[in-house]
Parts: structure tokens; sequence; C-alpha cells
């Protein structure tokens, strides 16, 4: 990607029957030429190559098209003005991978002779190299609580679906790779009955801090791995007679990885200049979250007599995960 | 998405999360508990579900909650008591299901906190009623009244079970075809004392079947020894209700069984002799008349005379009979009599008389019951009437009547009311030294009487009652509370505050999300 491509831009303005007049038959070889195949105009053709083309425009004109071609020939510097016929030079200042192949389009001949050319539409804005991102988004999840415990809170089931959002900021480490840090909230629920006594419900909020290395495979596609961590606040009821309830805290740790699909800047608007994209992302890792004791609150009036908490038992809410999230990037 | 899966279809379901592999969720069955049953340490619930004995004890502030294995999958308990003492817990595991083929029913007997492997015997029928020996020495099953989840059954059959050991026997009643009704152990009077009588001078420890217009006599001491029906429907003409056995003395060398019908103004009476053979013993039937319904009675000694004390409740009246001779004499009470105990007094004792709803309460010193100007009745109003009387010790009755309290001393004849403004079962109620210890099912107050000073002090609970109980081990004053997962108010008898007390919950389902 990170080869110079050179393009030649044919940026001749069309021509016209007044200007079609004087032209000389063209030799076998102009033919072809003047179709301005950007293949035939790459920068190892030769200046007699070229030249049927260039003096195809104007024959009054021959010196300065000769000069110019000689100048494109000997040097193919980018360093020449640009002008009708002339070779740019384009790469990028910085290696991005996946950029889009830039191609500027060449000013049209500046012969004094020649009638005003129509305007053209103006230049691409250079793509500009991808340093950092930030991305904003939702997600689903679905996690399979591996404790069987966790079927008091969900009868039917032992996955539990997750719902978050999160922002993430990544930097460019260089070459493919990116390393971010994000935080997001991320919350989960069940509910369900024990021993047919009491019905149950759980939520925990999760607050989390994420750190991800990313590799962008080809732009629009990023392969990555991420840890979550943060703390864990569990709320839990059990409605029955008595009733009681408790709240407490824990940690999760996640170890996630996984692609990231996205719009890559060729395709959005303004191409280049686009500074906004979105994409969809698929997880899959392992939670993990040390066992909660949960242990119960009387509800009681007001002054109730001194209640001992009930202790139903330990609860550990770990196991696989999965997560499809969408984020909007900006860059 | 697929159903329930078990477990077994789930091998990798680690691996696959999204497969929808779904094990049985260990916690969608009913939690079956029955109980509570108490023990002198523990309150006792049987968990059914689980085939378990949970034994809940107050610990302080804490409330320990040990499970013990009672049975397995295969089995259920059928019934659980405690024993006369509460330092043991009985439970009969039956099989689970009629398909269950190759599962003996058993008993457990379990220590009263549960710690403590438990014995199990063999005892081979669901029986369904239990009794127990006062002597503290033995069990006794029997198909009560109840129905038998059986399609067939042998209703005579009845296990002893040796609860100082691990021995149990089977054995079938030899009687005349009747349905046995109740169990009783005539002789023995006094908790936790073995009260055999001399039969021709061997020991009997003798248990009375009672059945339909008969008593079956066995000695629990040698079950194999021949058994004693005596009919009592055609020649005598009454079904027996209750038994009272006189063992031997100077007065009347023979023991006597004496045998109360339902109605009736005569009282069988067994003299128990031994066979010719010297094999076993044999019992001669003989009938005393006692007035006109005999409601209860009790035996009494004087000086000379063998009496038994008969309550004629249709003339209020105690009906003393020599029993060597059947001769004796009535002596009228003023007021309605159906039930009687003896109490000791200064130089003898003293019968004390009421009779449920009735207002009073008779009692008779006997120290010269013979001589008739000595027989001087006395009454102590009950004003509210008797709904129910307690004897709290020798000297202390407890009565309940609406929503008071009697608190009767015998010895200076005086009747305390306490008020409440709910009424209190004076079933529902302990004695701790001076204090007594009140709580009733569907009040939310426990109270205390200090019975020296007749001070009453209450303490209001946040939960209506379900049982109350004291337990002597821990020393504490346990309440249930109507739950399915345990609820209750452990009390300090001492000092009844809710300050001092401390509420327990959800401990029939401690650590159940520990559950494999």
């Amino acid at each position: 990607m990170n080869t110079t491509l050179l393009i030649v831009a044919l940026a001749a303005p069309p021509l016209t029957s007044r200007e079609a007049a004087p032209v000389e038959p063209l030799s076998p070889l102009s033919g072809p030429t003047s179709t301005s195949s950007p293949s035939t105009s790459s920068s190892t053709s030769s200046s007699s190559t070229s030249a049927p083309a260039t003096a195809s425009s104007s024959s009054t004109a021959s010196s300065a098209t000769s000069q110019t071609t000689s100048s494109s020939t000997t040097s193919t510097s980018s360093t020449s003005p640009p002008s009708a016929g002339s070779v740019e030079a384009a790469a990028p200042p910085e290696a991005d991978p996946g950029a889009p192949v830039r191609s500027t389009p060449a000013s049209p001949p500046t012969t004094s002779e020649a009638p005003a050319a129509p305007p053209l539409p103006p230049p691409e804005p250079p793509i500009r190299p991808l340093r950092w991102r930030l991305d904003l988004g939702p997600g689903v999840g679905l996690a399979l609580h591996l404790d069987p415990a966790w079927r008091a809170f969900d009868p039917d089931d032992r996955r539990v679906a997750a719902v978050d959002i999160g922002l993430r900021g990544d930097l460019r480490l260089g070459g493919r790779a990116f390393l971010g840090v994000g935080a997001a909230y991320r919350q989960f629920s069940g509910r369900g009955d024990l021993d047919q006594v009491y019905s149950t419900r759980l939520l925990a909020r999760e607050a989390l801090v994420a750190l991800r290395v990313s590799a962008v495979m080809v732009e629009g596609v990023d392969l990555f791995g991420q840890v979550d961590g943060g703390p864990s606040f569990v709320d839990f009821q059990l409605t029955g007679s008595p009733s009681g309830g408790g709240k407490t805290i824990t940690g999760v740790v996640d170890g996630l990885g996984g692609v990231a699909l996205y719009l890559p800047r060729r395709w959005l608007p303004r191409r280049g200049a686009s500074r906004v994209s979105a994409g969809v992302e698929v997880i899959a890792g392992y939670s993990f979250r040390p066992a909660i004791d949960v242990d119960a609150a009387l509800q009681a009036d007001e002054e109730p007599i001194e209640a001992a908490p009930a202790h139903f038992g330990d609860l550990a809410m770990r196991g696989f995960v999965t997560r499809i999230g969408i984020f909007l990037r900006v860059f | 998405m697929p159903a329930q899966f078990s477990s077994k279809h789930c091998l990798f379901w680690s691996l696959a999360p999204l497969l929808g592999c779904t094990p049985e969720s260990p916690y969608e069955a009913l939690l079956e508990v029955t109980g509570p049953v108490a023990t002198a340490d523990a309150v006792v619930w049987i968990d059914r579900g689980r085939h378990e004995a949970v034994f809940v004890r107050p610990e302080g502030d804490a409330l320990q909650v040990r499970r013990v294995a009672v049975g397995d999958e295969r089995t259920t308990v059928a019934w659980a008591a405690a024993t006369f003492d509460r330092r043991s817990i009985l439970a009969l595991t039956t099989p689970a299901s009629a398909k269950e083929e190759d599962v003996d029913e058993q008993l457990y007997r379990l220590p009263g906190d549960g710690d403590g492997e438990p014995v199990i015997y063999d005892v081979r029928a669901p029986f369904t009623a239990l009794a127990l020996s006062p002597d503290l020495r033995r069990a006794v099953l029997y198909f009560g009244a109840g129905a038998v989840d059986e399609q067939l059954h042998n209703a005579n059959q009845i296990a002893f079970v040796d609860l100082t050991g691990d021995e149990a026997v089977n054995v079938t009643l030899n009687g005349f075809g009747g349905a046995l009704r109740s169990v009783e152990f005539p002789g023995q009077a006094a908790l936790g004392e073995p009260s055999p009588v001399l039969v021709g001078g061997v020991q009997r420890d003798i248990a009375a079947f009672l059945a339909t217009s008969e008593v079956v006599l066995i000695d629990m001491d040698d079950p194999a020894l021949d058994q004693v029906a005596v009919p009592l429907g055609d020649d005598v003409g009454f079904n027996p209700v209750t038994t009272l056995l006189r063992p031997g003395d100077p007065l009347y060398a023979d023991p006597a069984l004496f045998v109360r019908p339902g109605a009736g103004g005569e009282v069988g009476m067994l003299t128990l002799l031994p066979e010719a053979d010297g094999t076993g013993f044999t019992a001669q039937i003989g009938l005393i008349p006692v007035g006109e319904d005999a409601s209860d009675f009790v035996t009494f000694e004087s000086a000379t005379v063998p009496y038994l004390i008969t309550v004629d409740a249709s003339t209020d009246a105690l009906i003393f009979t020599d029993i060597r001779t059947q001769g004796g004499f009535a002596v009228p009470l003023e007021a309605q009599v159906r039930q009687i105990f003896l109490r000791e007094i200064v130089g003898g004792r003293q019968a004390v008389a009421w009779a449920p709803g009735g207002a009073t309460i008779s009692t008779l010193d006997l120290v010269d019951v013979e001589d008739s100007l000595a027989r001087k009745p006395r009454t102590l109003g009950v004003e509210d009437g008797i709904d129910e009387l307690v004897r709290l010790d020798n000297d202390r009755l407890l009565i309940g009547s609406g929503a008071r309290l009697y608190v009767i001393d015998l010895p200076s004849e005086q009747v305390t009311p306490l008020s409440s403004r709910s009424p209190y079962d004076p079933l529902d109620s302990a004695l701790l030294g001076d204090r007594l210890l009140l709580g009733t099912a569907g009040q939310t107050w426990v109270s205390t009487v200090d019975l020296a000073a007749l001070s009453p002090e209450s303490m209001l609970l946040d939960a209506a009652i379900e049982r109350f109980y004291y337990l002597p081990g821990p020393q504490r004053i346990v309440v249930t509370h109507a739950s399915a997962a345990g609820h209750l108010t452990v009390v300090d008898p001492a000092e009844p505050r809710r300050s001092t007390s401390r509420i327990h919950w959800g401990f029939l389902l401690e650590g159940a999300l520990d559950r494999e």
C-alpha cells in the first residue's frame, strides 16, 4: 500500500470540432494512446509514447509540448508544475493502511491560444492519515453463567442478556496496530424463583474500563483483543413470606476478542474528507466475577426486632460471553 | 431455540453457549417441609424433598442449622416426632412410590441436636402411629386410625422399638379382630423411670393395646411371650378408652389393671396372675360398679385400703371403691367434675377435680378420707370458666379462660387472674422456675409471668406466632412464624425484650444456591 502510485491524469479538455480540424492524421500508434488509458501513461512509458498524445492537443504548441514532454521524460518529478500531460507522484506523506489511492486531476492545458476550458470539479482533499479513532455505541450481549446457582434467578436459561453502552478511544501505535482505552456501562438482570418459595430478582450494573488492542487487517476490518474490568453493583430481592433482599459489590474482568467491521473511508461521502464512520463489532470471550454471598436482609417495618441476614449461598456470575454492538466512529 | 435439554445432551454446553442447552434447574422443585418438632435443643423441620431433617438451634445471636440425611431419593419421611424427653427425634421413612419394591420401612432415631449418627431400625411396615413409653425405653409403632398408603396391610401388626439400643421387634397382636385404637403403658407413672410390675414374682413391663371391645396385654420385656387378650365387648359390654395399672402391694398383692370405658358406670378390673406353667401371665377380669358415668379415675392407697377413685360425671361426685371388696363410698362435690389428679400435700395426698367448661376447681384432702367427717371438699372459683387446665407443677395450675389466664396456687388457694387483649392457650406455655412463659398461636405477643410476684411482662413480636417452644438446651424461647422458608424469633426467657430478641429467616433455604 505504500507503493508510490503514479497516475496520469488526462486533463485535456474534450475535443471540439473546431479544434479537431487542424489535427494531423494520427499515426497508428496514436489512436489507442489518445484514449488515455492510465495504464498506458504510466511513469515508465517513454516520452515518445506520450508524445503523440501531447501533440494531438495542438500542433502550434509543438515546442512547448516538446519541452513538457522532455521534462516528464527526464525526471518524472513530482515537483513539476501541474500541466497538461504532467504526471503526479501520489505517494502519501505517511503510510496509511487501507487508504484509497489518491488521484489528483490534472489542470487543463494553459496554452494561450487555447480557448478557456470549462472549470473542473474541485480536487478532492488528500486523505488524512488515520492517527486516532473514537467509538461510541451500544451493544447487546449474551452470557452463559456456568454456576447452577444462576438458575435461581432464571429458571429457564443459564444465558443472560446484557446491554451496554460504551465510549472508547484508539491511538495508532504504528503500522496496523491501535491501542485503545474506553469506558462502558453494562447491566443485566434475571427473574426466577427459589424452590417455589421465593420470587427472585437480580439486577447487576457494571461500570467498566476497557483496554483494547486492534489490528487493522484492511480498512473496514479490525481484529482486536480486549480486557474489561470494573466494579459490579448487584441488587437482589427475594419476595415471599417474609421478603428480603440485599446489595453487594463485586468485580468483573472480561477477556474478549472479536472483529469490528466498519465503513472504510473510501465508501463514505466526501471520501477521505469524512471524519465519521460506523460499524458493527462481534465479541466473544469469558467474563469472570468473584462469587458473591447472597445474604439477604429482612424487609421489615420501622423499628423492627434485629434480624439476622439469611444466607442463601454463593452466586458466581461467570462464564462465556458473546456480544454484538454497533458503534459510531469519529476519527 | 431448543426447548429444555437434559444435561446429558449438553456435553459440550460450556463451549457452545449459544446452543441453548439447558440442564434442569435445581430450584424448580417445591420446597416440601413439614413440622416443626421441638427437641430440648433444637426446632426440627423435615425437608421431604431432600430427605433431610433440618435442626435449627439458637446459639447466642446466631442460628446453627444442621441438616441430617433421613432416607434417600427412593424414600419419603412419613412422619416425625420427638421422644418424651425431647432428646431424640423419631422419623419413619417409607417407599416414595409403590413402584419402589426393594425399599423397606425404617425408623430413624436422630439426636435432638442433630449432632451424631442416627440409629436406624428396620420396622418393615408403614406404621402410622407412635406410642412412647414414659420410661423412655421403648416406642411402639402401630397402624392408627389414619389412612395407610398400602394396598394391603396387617392392621394388628406392631413393632417394639428399643430406644436404648438398635433393635426393633415386629409382632402381630393375637386379638379377636378388633381395630387397634391406642397403645398405653399403664404401669409407667413417672417419666424416665422404669416401672415393671411383679406378676408372680416376675417383672413384667406391660403394654396395653386397646382395640374395639378388647384389650391385649404384652410383656414388652419378652414380646415372644404369650399375649393376653381380654374380650370386653360381649362379656362386659364396653369399649375400653384408657387403662390404669396398680402394682401389687401389701394391701392388694396382685397387680391390677383397670380399664375404663367411654361411658358407663362400671370399670373393668383385670387382676394379673402368673400362668400355671410359669411361662407367662394371664388376667382375671372383674367389673367394679363406680356410679353412673365414670369419666376419669386414679388409684389411691390409704393406710389400710387400696382405693380406686372414680369421677362420676353424672352426679359430680368422687366414688371411692375398695378394690378388694368393691365396696366404697361417694364424696359429692359441689361443682361440675369430669377429671381428676392427685397431688402431694403435707401429710398425704389431695384430689383435685374439675370439668372442662366448669367454673370451679374442687379439692379434697385424702389424709383421713375413711373418716366421713374429714371429707371436706373445697372449691376454687374460676369466674370465666375453664377452657384448658395445665399442671405447672405440684402446687400450681394454669387455666385458660377466654381472654383471661388464671394462675392458681393450690396450697394458698390463691386465684390470680391475668387479663389479656387476646386469649392465651395455656397449652402453649412453659415453666422456667417461677417464670411462666406464654406464647399463643395467632398472637403477636410473648409474655412471661413471675409466679412469685405474679407480675406479667409482654413483648410485641414483629409477626404472628405459629408455634411456641421453650428449648431448655440453649435456654431460649423460639417462636416460629408462618413461612415456607423458615422464620422465627429467638427470645431470651430471662429478659424477653425486643432489644434482646433476634429474628432469623430463610434458614430452611440456607445454602440453597450452593446445591450441585
